[in-house]
């Protein structure tokens, strides 16, 4: 469905990402864990289309999205739920939802009414403060909706970067469990996380990135056992 | 003339030309709010609208029907600056694009020389009629035309902006500019519809101030720097300061020149940009510049 292809990309003149290759299943959910500055952020970006790589390609099916500029990424199916959130902290829940539609706005206008309501009711925590500003929610609520405003452009692969941060050990939880509810309805998902053990509880696949490269990729369950993956991102200590 | 029917006199005619700031200075924070420039041509685009009403209504189109043609004509000539001249330095700074918009504030100016020539022009009055008064002061019928459309026009950007989906898309890229980007809004179309909307605002101020103070090619130099006051005023990113602004600039310089002297009423507006500059940079209904994260 997702497959990114030899992928470079530069801040200025430095190198972030070398030679990054990965690929999702349609109904995956596939995570990218990494520490800070190996360019997690940056992979997700330039799949978004917010960063153009010097080389390498970003396809979605059979369309190459890496040419393209952000809107017409956006209307291809790839949503990126950025880091820190990011809602429109002076505008309504509802306005913040619609405006997750906006690509679609103009063709779909009918069926927007319905689909906030499906956003409800995967995050009941919303429900009933539609016409609260979205900077009075705690960062648990803002995170579910900017997920939900994120699939509310009805997106073929969601891009989730750290959606765990800055946020209580059940807060996350109770997030991880929407995203595996999401992956049951059909949602693809491919995410970027710190917190490597949550991640990995739920994705069907990962990957680890280091300084800007795949160092390694394989089946989330197996990450979970492995030595290396244990001691350097899950806080395991080696016996040797 | 009694004191407070003379303070009530400057009140009105504050109002009057504030309502105009207010507009110009509208003007300036939606296009500063979505795109980071600062317009300095904005005041050109007054006296454009006042330039094609009158020629309009010279050539004998009725008033209301050149008033319509006069605001679309500057909306078609404004959307086709920003595609020619904006859009294609789009990836350069906000300081050059600022600087840009001076050439082109310039440029206006000096094609209206060459279109209209030096001699102002006159623009009979909406409404015939004498001046009306009010409790000691006298104000024209246009004064009421000038606070009328002003109210209107606010009310109008303000349902705008607060109840309909491009309002909001705007709005979107004020908040939050990069996730407006991701949920796929365009900000080249955000921007061409802000100097559009913007134009439209200078041009209505431009058509229903011509009456009152005759239509010159240079008249938008003067409208479009008080607009620019009005606007730090209000803190240059804020629509109800921008509108607070204007009018209370309107009211200062003209109880100024009515108390003081006359010769003071330009003066007024810039000492009173450099007093907001020095004193409360964000001005003075802005917040500081720190921002809760």
């Amino acid at each position: 469905m997702l497959k990114v292809v030899k992928i470079e990309t530069y801040h200025g003149r430095i190198r972030v990402l070398n030679n990054v290759s990965l690929d999702v299943e349609k109904g995956e959910i596939v995570t990218i864990i990494g520490a800070n500055g190996a360019g997690k952020t940056t992979l997700l970006s330039t799949i978004a289309g917010i960063h153009k790589p010097r080389s390498g390609q970003v396809y979605l099916g059979t369309v190459q999205t890496s040419c393209m500029p952000v809107q017409d990424v956006v209307k291809a199916g790839i949503s990126l739920v950025p880091e820190h959130r990011e809602v429109f902290d002076s505008l309504s829940i509802t306005d913040n939802l619609k405006l997750g539609a906006y690509h679609r706005y103009k063709t779909d206008k009918k069926s927007i009414d319905e689909d906030i309501e499906n956003i409800l009711s995967l995050f009941p925590a919303l429900r009933g403060r539609e016409d609260q500003l979205a900077g009075t929610l705690s960062g648990g609520e803002q995170q579910m909706l900017a997920i939900g405003r994120g699939l509310m452009a009805k997106p073929k692969v969601l891009l989730l970067d750290e959606p765990s941060l800055g946020l209580a050990p059940l807060v996350v939880k109770e997030i991880f469990d929407i995203l595996v509810s999401l992956k049951k309805r059909g949602t693809t998902i491919l995410m970027v996380e710190q917190n490597a053990k949550a991640a990995l509880k739920v994705a069907d696949r990962a990957y680890i990135i280091e300084r800007g490269q795949i160092s390694l990729a394989g089946r989330a369950r197996d990450m979970l056992q492995d030595a290396r993956v244990q001691s350097a991102y899950l806080g395991a200590r080696l016996h040797a | 003339m009694s004191l407070s029917s003379e303070l009530l006199q400057y009140l009105l005619s504050g109002l009057t030309m504030g309502g105009i700031y207010a507009l110009v200075a509208l003007g300036f924070v939606i296009i500063h709010n979505v795109t980071g420039i600062i317009n300095f041509a904005q005041g050109e685009f007054v006296m454009l609208g006042a330039m094609f009403m009158v020629t309009l209504v010279n050539a004998g189109v009725p008033a209301a029907g050149a008033l319509v043609i006069a605001v679309i004509l500057v909306m078609i000539v404004v959307g086709l600056i920003e595609i020619g001249a904006i859009r294609t330095a789009r990836k350069a700074s906000p300081i050059t694009l600022i600087i840009i918009t001076i050439g082109l504030s310039t440029a206006i100016k000096g094609i209206a020389l060459l279109v209209w020539g030096t001699n102002p022009y006159k623009l009979e009055p909406f409404t015939k009629g004498g001046p009306i008064h009010i409790g000691g002061a006298t104000i024209v019928p246009q004064s009421l035309w000038v606070i009328g459309t002003t109210v209107l026009v606010l009310a109008l950007t303000f349902f705008i902006f607060e109840y309909t989906y491009w309002g909001k898309a705007l709005r979107a890229c004020v908040v939050n500019k990069f996730a407006a980007r991701l949920m796929g809004i365009n900000p080249q179309r955000m921007s061409l519809l802000a100097f559009v909307f913007s134009a439209a605002l200078a041009a209505l101020a431009g058509i229903v101030i011509a009456p009152i103070t005759y239509v010159t090619y240079d008249m938008g130099l003067m409208l479009g720097l008080k607009g620019f006051v009005a606007a730090v005023l209000g803190g240059l990113s804020s629509t109800p300061g921008a509108v607070i602004g204007g009018l209370a600039l309107g009211i200062i310089e003209s109880m100024g020149a009515g108390l003081l002297s006359s010769g003071y009423k330009d003066g007024i507006a810039f000492i009173i940009l450099l007093l907001v500059l020095f004193l409360k940079p964000g001005g003075i209904f802005g917040t500081s510049g720190t921002k809760r994260v």
